[in-house]
């Protein structure tokens, strides 16, 4: 189980499109196709602020060096962006895969905005994705969003859709270190990358 | 615009203690069963050796790597069980709208699993799975019953008599004391062997010692 690090301070990140797709190019120079394959994802290399290494370094090394081992979840924040409400969304209907997410329980003619981020839930684990187009949902607070990437995991009717509060799940890549200055401070920096 | 579908690998493994469905990162349904990137026990399918097919007696042969979930246990994903059930492997075409599959997919293997091994290394756990071709059982030899010790007592449970011919050849030296029986050596005719008490003057260099003897 992943390890919650959502309230970890950010100073930058950096979301990244995990494609597994890729250019065909020619050694002839001749045109050039793009193949799109099953499985883009996201990641996102992440800094915190710097921060006192007596209690907030001492608590987030602890909580880190356990996301390394079991996973980590980071808020993906939206800055100047209001989420508004969009009510308890779940999936309205089983989905065989594919981009297409039919949602219900939005709030009525709640508008999902082009490039808003969500979550959906499956098996207790959180799934990123960004909205490709807006869609406001209709008087009964249904709508079908199309995401960027294909869905990783079968959807079944009533599975948990978190708009308010997207967050990446993932493991985290390296090796973990904990700065130490003689200003008696630490910042962490890591890249966090979607189990796919 | 992008092309309206994209491709997607995927595959099958009749394995005894469970049927395993993988795909390219994603699901998919094929034929109403359901495909997703992880098996419970066997994890991910981590690559394949190029399968390997050559014009004239050369049958398709390969290799798969499998990346077995961090908690399962060996006994569950690897063991002599596992030979002889069936991988197959298709690609096809999915819309990326519904995910669901346009047309039908092309198999592309159509195999059988040779032998398992697990490899160990610091911070890896590997289950290479070697696959030949479901044709291999074309060169299977069935060569009838042989006339054996074992084949005769399958028949006749008490009938001993042919337990000590072995078929094996036993070599008689001829005109020395003779090898013990079990250590001929073939290096060179006779020499060696144990009777000539240190000849080893070229091929054949005991017995002719030996005839130099009689007849001068």
């Amino acid at each position: 189980m992943s390890v919650d690090l959502t309230e970890l301070k950010i100073r930058g990140d950096a979301i990244t499109a995990i494609s597994a797709g890729g250019l065909l190019r020619s050694a002839l120079n001749n045109v050039t196709d793009r193949i799109e394959r099953l499985g883009d994802c996201w990641g996102a290399p992440v800094e915190t602020p710097s921060m006192l290494i007596e209690p907030d370094g001492r608590r987030w090394s602890a909580r880190l060096a356990r996301a390394f081992k079991e996973g980590g979840i980071v808020s993906i924040h939206q800055p100047g962006f209001s989420v508004g409400a969009p009510g308890g969304a779940v999936v309205a209907a089983d989905t065989a895969g594919g981009r297409m997410l039919p949602l219900t329980g939005l709030t009525p003619y709640y508008a999902i905005r082009e490039g808003q981020w969500l979550n959906y839930i499956v098996a207790g684990q959180r799934y990123l994705d960004q909205v490709r187009e807006q869609v406001i949902a209709d008087a009964a607070g249904e709508a079908t969003l199309t995401l960027q990437n294909l869905l990783r995991v079968p959807l079944v009717e009533g599975d948990a859709i978190d708009l308010a509060t997207p967050a990446l799940e993932g493991w985290m890549e390296g090796d973990f270190s904990i700065p130490r200055g003689v200003d008696r401070t630490t910042s962490f920096s890591f890249t966090i990358t979607e189990k796919g | 615009m992008p092309a309206p579908t994209m491709l997607a690998g995927f595959f099958k493994w009749e394995a005894p203690g469970g049927t395993v469905r993988l795909c390219d990162g994603g699901t998919l349904v094929f034929d109403s069963e359901r495909y997703n990137t992880k098996d419970l026990t066997f994890g991910a399918l981590s690559g394949f050796e190029t399968i390997s097919e050559g014009v004239g007696d050369e049958a398709p042969a390969g290799m798969l790597t499998f990346s077995p979930a961090a908690n399962a246990n060996p006994e569950d994903f690897n063991g002599p069980a596992l030979q002889g059930s069936r991988i197959r492997m298709w690609i096809g075409e999915i819309d990326r709208d519904t995910g669901l599959l346009v047309g039908d997919p092309d198999l592309q293997l159509d195999s059988l699993v040779d032998v398992t091994r697990l490899k160990l290394a610091r911070g890896k756990r590997a289950l290479e799975v070697d696959i030949v071709s479901r044709a291999e059982r074309l060169f299977l030899l069935m060569e009838g019953n042989v006339l054996s010790g074992e084949f005769h007592r399958r028949i006749y449970a008490s009938e001993t008599g042919l337990d000590n011919a072995l078929g094996v050849p036993t070599v008689v030296a001829w005109g020395v004391v003779g090898a013990p029986r079990g250590t001929a050596s073939y290096t060179g005719g006779f020499a060696g062997g144990g009777g000539g008490g240190g000849v080893t003057e070229g091929g054949g260099s005991a017995y002719q010692l030996k005839m130099a003897e009689m007849y001068g």
